[in-house]
């Protein structure tokens, strides 16, 4: 690269880190169906709205701690998260990550490694994590791999399991559940390309034990589509995976005792929904967003074997799984405000760090 | 001559319209948590100030939210919005400047980004910014997001061949204002 093109790069994105990273939440929610903006006439009116949406969260809130000032107890919830608090409802961390309590939202002392652009995925025991992303080191562009290990006061011990050649990012990761091994998938560009570079997509299973890694699938990005969940089932071998294609989430189910290469493509549609998905513990069946209409979440339980809906659960408001407690009843999940516990219909919050508004806890258990 | 504004794909009928709506307003809320912040800063380097491109990326989502989201939703379509978004803008801009004898181009950086960018960025971002409007767009898909040739094609709706033309002009002619301004 000659020196006007460095020169260039440099300067665009110097240019561009001048747009804080804290940008002003002013466009409301993409999941929540409300109207865009229509024009500046219509300013005054939207003002007004937020302002007393505002005073009547505020009084739902003053409301709820009145009646329940005391954290949940929640006896089946794994003791520990990872987790880290991110702008703009992104669900990509820049860092830093940290390890909190479960029953009290108290971010635990102990140093976790610091990676950008990561990604973290839980075991379900509240002790064991992957965590992946880019390291610190401009000279040596790395996305690295670790495995957290949690004792019983959450002091964390982190081994280096491997790295990728560069800053590849990971779009997606799961644990298995017995911490043996973890899935991702990444996307990289040949970057020393004369004329043409092509994107890559690919589907890999690292084994920790043997310290080796499986290509799944790899393929041009045009003929692997955007995974955007994955989870590991509870029968410890089937996959599920969250596809965006074209125009449609699908759910899919991926045999990893017999899959080990082929057109991802071609694996079994589990559902015609997609999104984060969370494996229930024993069985090889997840749990999905299915749809969210008017302020509600309806998720469906589906078998990765057959396809059938096992269940149906629906949410008074946004909430995105994450995973099952320890008895495999409960779903732990995401919202809005921070993080909850869904027994049937049940909404529990769990205690997380303070959030301002635009802010949102990736976590894992 | 001004280049045909970029036109996304139609939308493809077929899908049943509920599921089709689900998952594109789904697409939709990952696309904004994700990228609304590189989006507006890919908008700031088109346009020149954060205001304008806040506005335009907030504009591309309000549309596609508003029931006329396409048949691929997709990060490079919404670039391409983007794209279009900016180009629309500057358009009003020099329409105003017209009537007004001013300059309508991308605005001049405010007093504390210029302080914040140093004297030779400063050159090559107004260097940059009197290029014509392809090339401009061109050298920041591919120097500031790093796309691929394919990648850039895919968003401006130009072929490869055009693209990897058009980036050596630009930076040919890019050379050429920054020997000037020396």
């Amino acid at each position: 690269m000659n020196t006007i093109e460095e020169r260039l790069r440099e300067t665009l994105t110097a240019r561009a880190a001048i747009v804080p990273d804290h940008l002003p939440p002013d466009l409301s929610d993409l999941s929540l169906p409300e109207p865009p903006r229509r024009g500046r006439r219509l300013a005054p009116v939207a003002v007004a709205a937020m302002i007393a949406a505002l005073i009547a969260g505020i009084a739902v809130v003053v409301q709820q701690r009145m009646a329940d000032p005391q954290p949940a107890s929640i006896p089946a919830t794994p003791p520990f998260y990872v987790g880290s608090v991110v702008t703009d409802y992104a669900d990509v961390s820049y860092g830093p990550w940290e390890v909190y309590a479960t029953a009290t939202g108290a971010r635990v002392a102990t140093t976790l490694p610091q990676l950008s652009h990561a990604r973290v995925a839980g075991v379900g025991d509240g002790r064991t994590f992957f965590l992946a992303g880019r390291n610190t080191d401009a000279r040596h562009k790395r996305t690295t791999f670790y495995r957290i290990t949690l004792n019983d006061r959450g002091q964390a011990s982190a081994d280096k399991i491997m790295a990728l050649p560069s800053w590849e990012p990971i779009e997606s990761m799961a644990a298995a559940p017995d911490g043996r091994s973890f899935a991702f998938s990444m996307k990289s560009t040949q970057v020393d390309c004369a004329r043409a570079c092509a994107s890559w997509r690919e589907l890999r299973v690292w084994d920790v034990v043997r310290s080796r890694a499986s290509a799944l699938y790899t393929a041009p990005v045009d003929k692997f589509p955007p995974v955007v969940g994955m989870s590991w089932l509870g029968d410890g071998h089937t996959l599920a995976l969250s596809l965006y294609e074209r125009t449609t989430l699908q759910a899919r189910a991926l045999d990893l005792s017999k899959e080990r290469t082929g057109d991802l493509r071609s694996s079994r549609v589990v559902t015609q929904s997609g999104g984060s998905l969370a494996g229930r513990r024993g069985a090889a069946a997840f749990v999905v967003v299915t749809s969210r209409t008017e302020g509600r979440t309806l998720l469906g339980e589906f078998s990765a074997k057959t396809g059938k809906r096992l269940r149906e659960l629906t949410v008074g408001g946004w909430f995105d799984p994450i995973g099952y407690d320890a008895k495999g009843k409960a779903l732990l999940g995401a919202t809005r405000t921070g993080l909850a516990r869904l027994d049937g219909s049940r909404l529990t919050p769990i205690r997380t760090p303070p959030l301002k508004a635009g802010q949102r806890l990736v976590a894992a258990w | 001559m001004e280049a045909e504004v970029l036109r996304p794909k139609e939308r493809i009928s077929g899908s049943p319209a509920t599921a089709w709506k689900a998952s594109a307003e789904v697409e939709l809320g990952r696309l904004y948590r994700d990228h609304r912040l590189s989006l507006v800063r890919l908008a700031v380097l088109l346009l020149g100030d954060q205001e304008a491109a806040e506005d335009v990326v907030q504009d591309v989502f309000a549309r596609l939210y508003g029931g006329r989201a396409p048949e691929e939703i997709s990060l490079a379509y919404v670039r391409t919005c983007v794209l279009n978004g900016s180009r629309s803008l500057l358009r009003r801009r020099k329409m105003v400047s017209r009537s007004m004898e001013r300059d309508g181009g991308a605005r001049a950086e405010s007093a504390e980004v210029s302080t914040l960018l140093g004297e030779e960025r400063r050159e090559m971002l107004t260097a940059l910014g009197r290029l014509p409007r392809r090339q401009r767009e061109t050298l920041v898909l591919r120097y500031y997001l790093d796309l691929s040739d394919a990648e850039i094609s895919q968003v401006m709706r130009i072929r490869e061949g055009t693209v990897r033309s058009t980036v050596a002009r630009a930076l040919a002619r890019l050379q050429k204002e920054l020997e000037g301004n020396a």
